[in-house]
């Protein structure tokens, strides 16, 4: 187990994430990530509203950056394609 | 004296002289620390647990491992009263959210006192009924509302229930009772805290204007209180502890 840490990216800020999340490894901090961006982009869709996240950023323990991962990587193909 | 008229348990507290004389010789303290059960789903609840201060939260697990906050009692209630009234297999969890303490009852004997008194039975029922009324509003806002709406209800909630202003949660634990990812709980706190609503700092959180609160949190809110003020007298700020503890 580690903690990771998910920092979200909006616009020009960093939204920090002071407490973390133990998880068994990278995979699955990415996975969680996911999951995380699943409900933020929901959210937004059914409220009508514009979301407030661009990607998250995965820390370790260290404050070292790990992954980046884009927000609209969750959403449905068709909608992903659209936008390139 | 946990006992007396004035119990800080809005139960106990209502209760008769001649009733609370029957109640009150089979009262044993408890304390409950954060986190701790008191009673597990599908487990037999053996003991009544009248809350002096804290939160105990009854929470409803899938078999994924995520579970979900149905209602939150604290001094305002009774734990597990349906166990004294031919209900002793619980349907939810009950954990300790906030340090807390109370008094509790052997559930086989409040059932006897249950029969000896009308009046404490109907306000066992009561109890249940209140807390039904709860979980049922609980189940309308997990699925209409907007998390912002239902984190600012949880918040009053709590600073109801433990008179204070500084609330020890983690984002965290938010999130669970919520059934909301934590990401979600950080970007909603971010925002009630530009708006001066809150101020978050690593596992505490300062509620810093309630009207404001009340206004960015759904009809629920009033909703529950409205249902403890008509079913068993309790609203909070107006109850003696609260009224004892509040700023002037």
């Amino acid at each position: 187990m580690a903690r990771y840490f998910f920092h979200i990216k909006d616009g020009g800020h960093l939204v920090r994430d002071e407490e973390g999340t133990d998880l068994a490894g990278p995979d699955h901090a990415r996975a969680h990530a996911l999951q995380s961006a699943r409900e933020l982009c929901a959210d937004a869709i059914k409220s009508g509203r514009d979301l407030d996240a661009d990607a998250f950023v995965i820390a370790d323990e260290q404050g070292q950056s790990l992954t980046f991962v884009p927000v609209a990587e969750v959403l449905p193909k068709r909608l992903r394609d659209r936008q390139r | 004296m946990p006992f007396t008229s004035n119990s800080p348990n809005h139960f106990l507290a209502s209760l008769s002289a001649d009733d609370r004389k029957l109640i009150a010789p089979h009262l044993k303290p408890l304390h409950l620390p954060h986190g701790a059960i008191f009673y597990k789903a599908e487990g037999t609840i053996e003991r009544v647990y009248f809350p002096h201060a804290g939160i105990v939260s009854l929470i409803v697990g899938v078999s994924s491992g995520q579970f979900v906050e149905a209602g939150v009692l604290g001094r305002n209630g009774v734990i597990g009263a349906g166990a004294a009234l031919d209900g002793q297999v619980a349907f939810n969890t009950a954990i300790s959210q906030a340090e807390g303490a109370g008094t509790v009852i052997d559930a086989s004997v409040l059932k006897r006192l249950a029969r000896e008194s009308e009046a404490i039975r109907i306000a066992l029922v009561r109890q249940e009924h209140v807390l039904a009324a709860q979980t049922q509003q609980v189940a309308a806002c997990n699925a209409l509302h907007e998390l912002e709406e239902r984190l600012s209800r949880w918040l009053l909630q709590s600073r109801d229930l433990l008179s204070s202003d500084t609330l020890p949660l983690t984002q965290e634990f938010l999130a669970q009772m919520l059934g909301v990812q934590r990401s979600s709980v950080t970007l909603v706190a971010r925002k009630l805290q530009q708006a001066g609503l809150i101020n978050y700092r690593r596992g505490r959180i300062h509620l810093l204007d309630v009207e404001g609160l009340q206004d960015s949190c759904c009809e629920c809110y009033g909703a529950i209180n409205a249902h403890f003020s008509r079913m068993i007298g309790w609203l909070p700020g107006v109850d003696p502890l609260s009224a004892r503890d509040a700023k002037p």
